[in-house]
């Protein structure tokens, strides 16, 4: 049986290219995401196709009891959960206070905050029962730094990362690694930045700071960092790491 | 998934690193990993004749160079001799505590003004001279298939992160290499230059002859609770590797066990 590495949040960016490097280290990879079942099975065919393992879930997180069924499910049917990958995003653009909705700010929250809450609750006890594992937490430059217009998105992305502090503070005496990693910059993403922009926006967006500009980070490389983490050594982990172009403006210069 | 994969992960040209500051710690441990991935490795310290370094030199070929990190002229010369004997740096190591005998456990009206400057000398202000030297070879080189001109690691400590009482001179000298570090990585890094702070958050347990990892105050490393170099090596190989498109700045290496 092959150990698990999940994915909550399995789009064609950081996601879907951290699930398929674990399955190329040996991993069963268990892609999960909210929507586009078609994209999910071409990921995972992708996967197959390359000899490596995997299986795709679709998943509302904010749905109750989601994460929790899928992880007990996981465990039961398919492996143990040697890594946990949270890599759902709430950014939803800037807006001013005015023109952030209750609803959205809770969204926010409960996508940014409470699901990696839930998650940890369902796989630490699993986890600690086993004396290792690994949760691996994308973040944001909102995370460090509340900007204009960012009122949900940086309260939620601030609780992730405070929360990510907790977890390591008690858990990572007891073998689970806990990884807070600062994404701090625009990711040449499809189904995150480029739905957020709109496909003509998102190719302008390319074709000035991505593609061989290597402006916009690319998830098959910032995966290569997620396995990294992952495999470091318990004398010497990393809490937390931040990854950016090397063009870009860090987050403390903003 | 991505249009990315087609080009490698790995440098084409070959590396040539400089570690500046050796002795059995991280230093030893960098530079076994680094020629073991195919890197030709220079080494600097005061004293170049340390048993641990020519050890260094007769395993793996590594070449060993004095230098007093804290002088201009030094330094200077330390990147001409080795560019000129290996080659076009690519990776180069600050690893200098620099603390002084003396300055250790003194409270601030007890600490010697004349060791507190020498000790930031050793430490901010050798960071300062290598990462300059290290910059200006490194804008001539091509970029790699990383599209990378090279690698600058600082190798910091808990003192970077947070001023611990009877160790002012220290926390100057870390925090002033903190920020050293994120201006040049702020400057450099557009120029296709990494730039890596690393705090090293913990004891450092180096191997003794006996096969124990043991630090000199702290004692004998028990289930892992020491950092060991050869693992911290290891993520230094992986910040030199990064994509440049991916570039992490800062990272705090700590035990799992460690309180912080």
């Amino acid at each position: 049986m092959k150990p698990v590495c999940l994915v909550i949040g399995a789009g064609a960016g950081i996601g879907g290219n951290v699930a398929r490097r674990f399955a190329r280290e040996g991993y069963h990879a268990c892609l999960c995401r909210r929507s586009d079942l078609d994209g999910l099975n071409r990921m995972v065919d992708a996967i197959k196709n390359e000899g490596a393992s995997a299986s795709g879930f679709l998943l509302n997180a904010i749905e109750p009891n989601a994460i929790e069924e899928r992880v007990a499910a996981v465990e039961a049917d398919i492996g143990p959960i040697e890594i946990a990958v949270y890599n759902l995003g709430a950014q939803i653009g800037d807006r001013p206070l005015k023109e952030t909705s209750l609803k959205a700010f809770e969204t926010g929250w409960r996508l940014g905050t409470l699901g990696l809450f839930r998650l940890a609750s369902a796989v630490c006890p699993l986890m600690e029962a086993r004396g290792k594992g690994t949760i691996l937490v994308t973040s944001a430059t909102a995370a460090m730094r509340g900007n204009g217009g960012q009122h949900s998105h940086a309260a939620a992305m601030g609780g992730r990362r405070l929360l990510c502090q907790t977890l390591n503070a008690e858990f990572a005496s007891k073998g689970i690694h806990v990884v807070h990693i600062l994404i701090d910059g625009a990711v040449d993403a499809p189904d995150t930045l480029g739905k957020m922009l709109g496909p003509e926006k998102f190719q302008q967006l390319r074709n000035a700071r991505g593609n061989e500009h290597d402006g916009l980070m690319l998830p098959a490389h910032i995966a290569e960092t997620y396995v990294h983490l992952a495999q470091q050594h318990r004398s010497t982990w990393t809490f937390e790491i931040d990854l950016r172009a090397f063009s870009d403006r860090p987050w403390w210069n903003h | 998934m991505s249009q990315s994969d087609q080009r490698g992960a790995q440098p084409t040209l070959q590396d040539v690193a400089l570690i500046v500051g050796g002795g059995p710690g991280i230093s030893s441990s960098c530079a076994r990993l680094f020629a073991e991935n195919g890197m030709r490795v220079a080494i600097a310290a005061r004293n170049p004749d340390k048993s641990v370094l020519q050890n260094l030199e007769q395993t793996l070929g590594a070449r060993r160079y004095a230098c007093d990190a804290s002088d201009p002229a030094g330094v200077e010369l330390l990147f001409k001799n080795v560019v000129r004997d290996l080659g076009p740096l690519t990776l180069v190591v600050h690893n200098i505590d620099g603390r002084v005998e003396g300055i250790f456990r003194k409270g601030i009206t007890e600490a010697d003004p004349a060791l507190a400057l020498a000790t930031l000398k050793n430490s901010a202000f050798s960071a300062f001279l290598v990462g300059q030297q290290a910059a200006a070879v490194m804008r001539e080189n091509k970029p790699n298939a990383n599209g990378a001109k090279g690698t600058i690691i600082f190798t910091n400590a808990s003192a970077a992160l947070k001023g611990f009482p009877l160790s002012g001179a220290f926390a100057m000298a870390c925090q002033a290499k903190s920020g050293l570090a994120q201006s040049m990585a702020r400057e450099l890094m557009p120029q296709g230059i990494h730039v890596a702070n690393v705090p090293i958050d913990a004891a450092i347990g180096w191997t003794q002859e006996d096969g124990t990892r043991a630090h000199r105050l702290a004692g004998t490393s028990v289930d892992d609770n020491m950092a060991d170099p050869d693992y911290i090596a290891e993520t230094y190989l992986q910040l030199h590797r990064q994509h440049r498109s991916t570039w992490a700045f800062e990272v705090v290496l700590r035990p799992w066990v460690e309180r912080w």
